[in-house]
């Protein structure tokens, strides 16, 4: 069996002197793997979605990301492990709004040395950004528009393409199409879903959207 | 250059690895780099040949900049430094002592006067006194220190500006000789034409002065000699260097 | 595109030319952030602008004043006047500032000229004046020893020196100025150089003693000279029997009324000349200059003061040092003000941008590499101040340069930027990068402290 591409090992974490609010004795996820987090707000899926990210620290348990310890890495180590396999879309505020939606998309490419080694030059990377974000359903004239003139849909797909130019091993998804309807929020994730298969990036989607299930794998139902 | 290149484009590794110990018992400019924490430039390939041509071409740009930016304005210190020509000798250091003829001895005049019988304000007294400064002013100079490479310390009168400083002044033993009664005698003044003009700065304390000296003779009526550096170098002093 | 599923490699196989590209993100991402508050930050950058702006022109024109007073008088040796101070009589003698309070008698040039040390004497009468330009009578060898610059002798565009009675020599920006050429017909006027008078003021005296006008004895031009960069300039010169030719008849600085004569009825009169204000020294050997400053100031047959030239314009330095220090104080002050500005304007935008940041944290950005970025934003906002700063003081100071040398004769050149003002710029963007301290730690904080959740 290959080794899972997330695995967390008797994970505890509580904010302050409150209850434990994550206590996993072992999760694990496969490459390529998508699975859907749900649950009441409160229950954790954010918090655990910052420890597999490595933006916060479990001070017990093991975090172990295609193989390598978090905890085992500074923390600059972490922010590169970070950007060099994760891709992260939220549920708002996911875009830089001085640069235009063409920018966004390349920035996390161009900040993680591994996923800019998978361009040969800046103009490849935009073309394949492009190319992504037509697979995506945006449209070329809404590429180059100053992201604060793109609807709120459009908004959470150049974020997509961002988070996955560069074919990192894994996409982090909290609620992101949760401001949308029900109708576009069903495309949007059936979208995702399949750019994720076809590149074979593993995904963890939070949402409190149960319909959701039917585009992953997986569904997890987090308790409070 | 190429290691500064990469230097420049690469973090320094944090620790040694497998990596590196491999490498360490290649060329032994390698281990050095890798001792320091460095990693060796790559080979240079088609891949990186624009690459370093970009970094040598800066490389060279900022290592030439200065040199051709002299060339063009000759008085700039990195000029002074690439051209200054050998020394035909050193400057042989002076004195102002040095300057005065050996063989002049104004106490002469007062031999046979015995001060200590003399009365407070004794015109004898002033007489003298008139006498030593007319004679003083007449000192001869010393004639077979004509052409010689000197090097001589002083303070500066100046005379003539340029837009970069002065350029022209006379060199006086000590500060304040055109406010101090008597000036200096002719013997003891220097006219010295820089060949770099000075700052306004550098003016105002003690400078050393290196060239050659010249030794005028001046119409009879005025009876005295004098002396001229005409290209000299002037520096500010820094205490006496052996 | 596959995943990497390989285990994560050390720090040495991290790609090359990572520090470039990174470096190249954040000026990028810091120009069009700018770009992006550019109206709020417009204003902050016209106030740097002009401070700087300031700042440059107060050092330049230090520079250019001494370097134009330095040069204005050459390849002399002393300067003789009544008894006063060597850095008054300098001023007024050369520099046409102020008023020559007290005169010389004509023997005195004569006892001068006769020191077995002296070369030459050039004696010159100042106190007329034509519009807002000074007289001066002085003998015709005024024009073959006064030098001014690096040595440079006096040379003429038209015409050449004065020979006799009512025979005129302008300077360069007189014969500009009124359009003065070889020939053309002068009246001159007794007194200080007035703001509004004209040449030919009919009218009586404003008071006892005021500005009157000659206008009965008309002057000829008979040469013009090449701009010097000095006083001269400004400068109309005559004979010192001219001068004498245009008192006759005066009486305490009025005319007497009812009084005309002739032209020739004039030269038939004692014209040698009693009183000078100044006289040039030339020495025969410059080493000279203590002994026979000593001379003249204790032997001579009345009280006067010899100034060197050199050494008066030394003491003048230092007198005027500390109004000098005062004024770049105050400059750099200003910039201080409005570097602090544009301090105030980032560290509150800080707050606004803590959502970008923090993603920018979460995308891979380091903590570092976000305040690097609010440091390239201050030192492009510098960038683009100096830009505005230098390029409209260099584009004034060119249109502005000839009513510059003709108003206060002096010359500032219109370089956008000279060698000894690069570390001014230096200090510039070192104000900016300080300034910017503060902000870009906040920034650093902010990133620190971000994660996930506040989303």
């Amino acid at each position: 069996m290959k080794a899972p591409l997330v695995d967390l090992h008797r994970l505890q974490f509580s904010y302050g002197m409150h209850e434990t609010l994550i206590n996993l004795e072992s999760w694990q996820l496969q490459e390529g793997e998508q699975l859907l987090v749900s649950g009441p707000s409160g229950c954790g899926k954010s918090t655990l979605l910052a420890l597999i990210a490595g933006l916060m620290l479990a001070p017990q348990g093991a975090v172990k990301l295609l193989g390598t310890d978090l905890a085992s890495l500074s923390a600059a180590q972490r922010d590169r492990f970070r950007a060099d396999h994760i891709g992260v879309v939220f549920q708002q505020f996911n875009l830089i709004p001085y640069l235009s939606a063409l920018d966004n998309m390349v920035l996390a490419c161009r900040l993680s040395s591994r996923r800019r080694q998978a361009f040969q030059s800046l103009t490849l990377m935009r073309k394949a950004a492009a190319e992504m974000a037509a697979s995506l359903d945006l449209e070329a004239s809404a590429i180059e528009r100053p992201v604060t003139q793109l609807s709120i849909g459009q908004q959470q797909r150049v974020a997509a393409v961002r988070a996955l130019l560069g074919g990192p091993a894994l996409l982090l998804a909290d609620e992101p199409s949760s401001a949308l309807d029900a109708a576009r929020e069903s495309q949007l994730i059936d979208l995702l879903s399949q750019q994720c298969r076809r590149q074979g990036t593993a995904l963890i989607l939070v949402s409190h959207h149960e319909a959701l299930e039917k585009h992953v794998d997986r569904h997890w139902r987090m308790a409070a | 250059m190429a290691s500064l290149s990469y230097l420049l484009t690469t973090r320094h590794a944090g620790s040694l690895d497998a990596y590196k110990l491999e490498r360490l018992n290649s060329r032994p400019y390698d281990s050095f780099l890798l001792i320091m924490f460095i990693k060796p430039p790559p080979p240079v390939n088609r891949r990186n040949l624009v690459r370093y041509t970009f970094w040598v071409t800066a490389a060279s740009m900022l290592w030439g900049l200065p040199r051709a930016r002299a060339q063009s304005n000759p008085t700039s210190p990195v000029a002074k430094a690439a051209s200054s020509p050998p020394n035909p000798g050193k400057p042989r250091d002076l004195s102002w002592d040095d300057l005065i003829p050996g063989d002049w001895k104004p106490e002469k005049l007062l031999e046979g006067m015995n001060f200590a019988l003399l009365q407070d304000g004794d015109p004898r007294a002033n007489e003298a006194m008139a006498k030593l400064r007319e004679l003083w002013d007449k000192a001869p100079a010393v004639a077979n220190l004509h052409g010689q490479n000197v090097r001589l310390p002083g303070f500066v009168a100046p005379l003539e500006r340029s837009a970069k400083g002065i350029s022209e002044f006379l060199l006086v033993p000590y500060f304040g000789a055109c406010i101090h009664s008597p000036p200096p005698p002719a013997n003891q003044i220097v006219h010295v034409v820089s060949a770099e003009p000075i700052s306004e700065k550098t003016a105002q304390a003690a400078v050393w002065v290196s060239g050659r000296l010249e030794v005028l003779r001046y119409e009879s009526a005025l009876g005295v000699s004098g002396y001229r550096m005409p290209q000299s170098k002037v520096q500010v002093y820094q205490g006496k260097k052996n | 595109m596959s995943t990497d599923t390989g285990a994560w490699q050390p720090n040495s196989m991290r790609t090359r030319g990572a520090f470039g590209q990174t470096a190249t993100l954040v000026f990028e991402l810091a120009s069009k952030s700018l770009w992006h508050r550019r109206i709020a930050l417009s204003l902050l950058v016209l106030a740097m602008s002009l401070s700087c702006a300031l700042l440059f022109f107060i050092e330049r024109l230090r520079i250019d004043m001494k370097t134009s007073f330095a040069q204005s008088v050459s390849g002399t040796d002393l300067l003789v006047g009544p008894k006063g101070h060597p850095a008054q009589l300098l001023l007024s003698t050369v520099f046409h500032l102020g008023e020559p309070r007290d005169a010389l008698p004509f023997s005195s040039l004569q006892w001068l000229a006769d020191l077995p040390s002296v070369a030459w004497t050039v004696p010159i009468s100042l106190g007329d004046s034509h519009g807002p330009y000074r007289v001066i009578g002085t003998q015709s060898q005024f024009f073959e020893h006064i030098r001014t610059g690096e040595a440079e002798p006096l040379r003429f565009t038209q015409g050449k020196a004065f020979s006799g009675l009512w025979e005129l020599v302008v300077g360069a920006s007189v014969a500009k100025q009124l359009g003065y050429k070889l020939d053309a017909s002068i009246v001159l006027e007794h007194g200080l150089p007035s703001e509004e008078s004209t040449s030919g003021a009919q009218g009586g005296p404003r008071g006892f003693g005021s500005s009157t006008s000659h206008d009965d004895k008309p002057f000829r031009v008979v040469g013009v000279l090449a701009p010097t960069g000095t006083a001269l300039d400004r400068s109309l010169l005559v004979s010192l029997e001219s001068i004498e030719a245009l008192h006759i008849g005066w009486q305490a600085g009025a005319p007497i009324p009812g009084l005309r004569l002739s032209e020739d009825m004039i030269r038939k009169f004692d014209l040698s000349p009693k009183q000078i204000s100044a006289v040039y020294v030339g020495l025969k050997q410059r080493s000279l200059l203590f002994r026979t400053q000593r001379q003249i100031e204790t032997s001579g047959p009345l009280p006067m003061t010899a100034a060197a030239p050199g050494l008066a314009l030394a003491d003048l330095w230092q007198l005027i040092g500390k109004a000098e220090a005062a004024f770049s104080l105050l400059a750099v002050v200003m910039l201080l003000v409005a570097m602090l500005g544009m301090g105030a304007n980032l560290l509150a935008s800080m707050r606004e941008r803590e959502r970008e940041l923090a993603l920018l944290r979460v995308l891979g950005a380091r903590p570092w590499q976000i305040a690097a970025l609010v440091l390239v934003e201050a030192l492009l906002a510098a960038s683009l101040a100096l830009l505005v700063a230098l390029s409209s003081l260099s584009s004034l100071l060119l249109i502005f340069k000839e009513s510059l040398l003709t108003e206060a004769g002096l010359t500032m050149s219109a370089q956008w930027i000279r060698d000894d003002e690069l570390p001014l710029m230096a200090a510039v963007y070192a104000c900016a990068f300080v300034v910017s301290l503060l902000p870009a730690w906040r920034a650093y904080r902010i990133s620190l402290q971000q994660g996930m959740l506040d989303r």
